[in-house]
């Protein structure tokens, strides 16, 4: 018992070390969940998610859509479901819906994937709009 | 002058924090701002003066109070005789500007339902249409008074609905300004809340023409200047990924968006107030916070000078 809190005690030290060293920013970002805290064993290393997808299945996905079209499209739709359809349709693979959701002034993550950015494309386009529409029609 | 009323219906979306630190970095750029708390949390009030100051120098006779008492009982009174001059922050902006305030009162909370008691007396549709109309815009004949004369700006804290002291700001102002949080319960009704806003001041605009009184009173097209995103928190010198979207999301609704949003500060949100100073005047106040007010500022009175927005 006395060894296990005596093992307690480290792993505590060895935490507050790791938290010592976040930068403000870093802590922001925990708290919004947008970062986690891991435990690498020595030896490894921590790949990002999108190079490992990369590494696993090559896309043969279209590289790229016309954003101003894409967004002209999206503003005339009217129920979240056919906006993602129209969004899937496009057969886009996730670097080419990241790049299309930035030039729409989204801010994707580098590793974010397909289905998520295309949750945010129709989160921002069309969902205001069905929620406007349903609060109105009181 | 330009009389800017500062609204949304819901709460807590950073109103009066907007309203405080615009008036006060407009004044210490040498503009001379007044200030009109006319929200029942007379929170606008507690930023300038203690609560035992506004108990002992202000709550008698020295609100806002005062004025709503003489419009409900059909006695003149001048609004100008209600102007104070929150001491602290006068001497913080000096020679520069001026910041004056009219007080607000808890008792603004009765308000309504007291003065559509006038309006319920009435005998008729037309009489009723005509007192409507009459008690609307006691506030916007009350700001003719020589007293206003001297100011650049009038900032209304409005109450967070749209009964009867709203809707005598809504007419009384040249413009609006909405404030709102970055989060999804808050800009659920901005769309709702701005059709509302444009149905008020139809109404008012139909029953002065169908009462003839258009001569009397011209109609009124007011400027909505847009939406200002408050509290919003940064991560890398940008907004946070979930505040991004939902001001894209507003973004993408066409309603005006300001480009500078308030970042999100603890001193700024959470002690606000508690000195009598707001933080645009603070001394030693964080750069960054001072910097983000000034932004705003300087994007509020451009939208202001050229009248940028939604013409209603």
């Amino acid at each position: 018992m006395n060894e296990l809190a005596a093992d307690l005690g480290r792993v505590t030290a060895a935490v507050q070390k790791v938290l010592r060293g976040l930068s403000d920013e870093d802590i922001t970002a925990l708290l919004a969940g947008e970062g986690t805290i891991r435990f690498v064993p020595k030896g490894h290393h921590v790949t990002p998610v999108e190079r490992r997808q990369r590494a696993a299945r090559p896309s043969t996905a279209r590289a790229s859509v016309n954003a101003d079209d894409v967004k002209a499209h999206l503003s005339a739709i009217s129920t979240e479901d056919a906006a993602v359809s129209y969004l899937t349709g496009l057969s886009l693979n996730a670097a080419a819906l990241r790049a299309l959701a930035a030039e729409l002034g989204l801010r994707p993550t580098s590793s974010q994937p397909a289905r998520a950015v295309v949750a945010d494309l129709v989160r921002v386009f069309v969902s205001g709009r069905v929620t406007n529409r349903a609060v109105r029609s009181y | 002058m330009k009389v800017i009323s500062v609204i949304n219906y819901k709460g807590g979306v950073g109103k009066t924090t907007l309203t405080a630190n615009l008036g006060a970095e407009l004044a210490a750029r040498g503009q001379r701002v007044l200030l009109m708390d006319i929200d029942p949390q007379i929170s606008l009030t507690l930023s300038f003066y203690r609560p035992a100051e506004w108990q002992h120098g202000l709550r008698e006779n020295g609100t806002i109070l005062r004025w709503f008492d003489a419009v409900a009982g059909n006695r003149k009174a001048r609004l100008g005789d209600l102007i104070a001059t929150p001491p602290r922050v006068d001497e913080a902006i000096g020679q520069r500007g001026r910041l004056d305030l009219i007080p607000g009162h808890f008792r603004l909370l009765h308000e309504d339902i007291r003065q559509r008691g006038r309006v319920g007396g009435a005998r008729g549709i037309d009489d009723t249409r005509r007192r409507m109309v009459s008690l609307s815009r006691q506030l916007a004949v009350a700001l003719r008074e020589p007293a206003f004369e001297d100011y650049d700006v009038v900032l209304i804290d409005c109450p967070p609905n749209f009964g009867i002291a709203t809707r005598m700001a809504l007419i009384a102002s040249d413009c609006t300004v909405t404030p709102t949080r970055p989060d999804y319960l808050s800009t659920i009704g901005l769309r709702y809340f701005f059709e509302s806003y444009d149905r008020v001041i139809s109404e008012h605009n139909r029953e002065i023409l169908s009462l003839g009184e258009s001569d009397h009173d011209p109609q009124l097209h007011p400027v909505f200047l847009g939406v200002v995103f408050t509290m919003v928190r940064f991560l890398s010198g940008q907004p946070v990924r979930q505040h991004h979207m939902v001001i894209q999301q507003a973004r993408a609704e066409e309603l005006p968006v300001f480009d500078t949003v308030l970042r999100f500060n603890a001193a700024l949100y959470d002690e606000a107030g508690e000195g009598g100073i707001p933080v645009a005047l603070g001394s030693g106040g964080n750069p960054e916070v001072l910097a983000n007010i000034q932004d705003l500022t300087t994007e509020f009175h451009k939208r202001l000078t050229n009248d940028e927005g939604v013409r209603l």
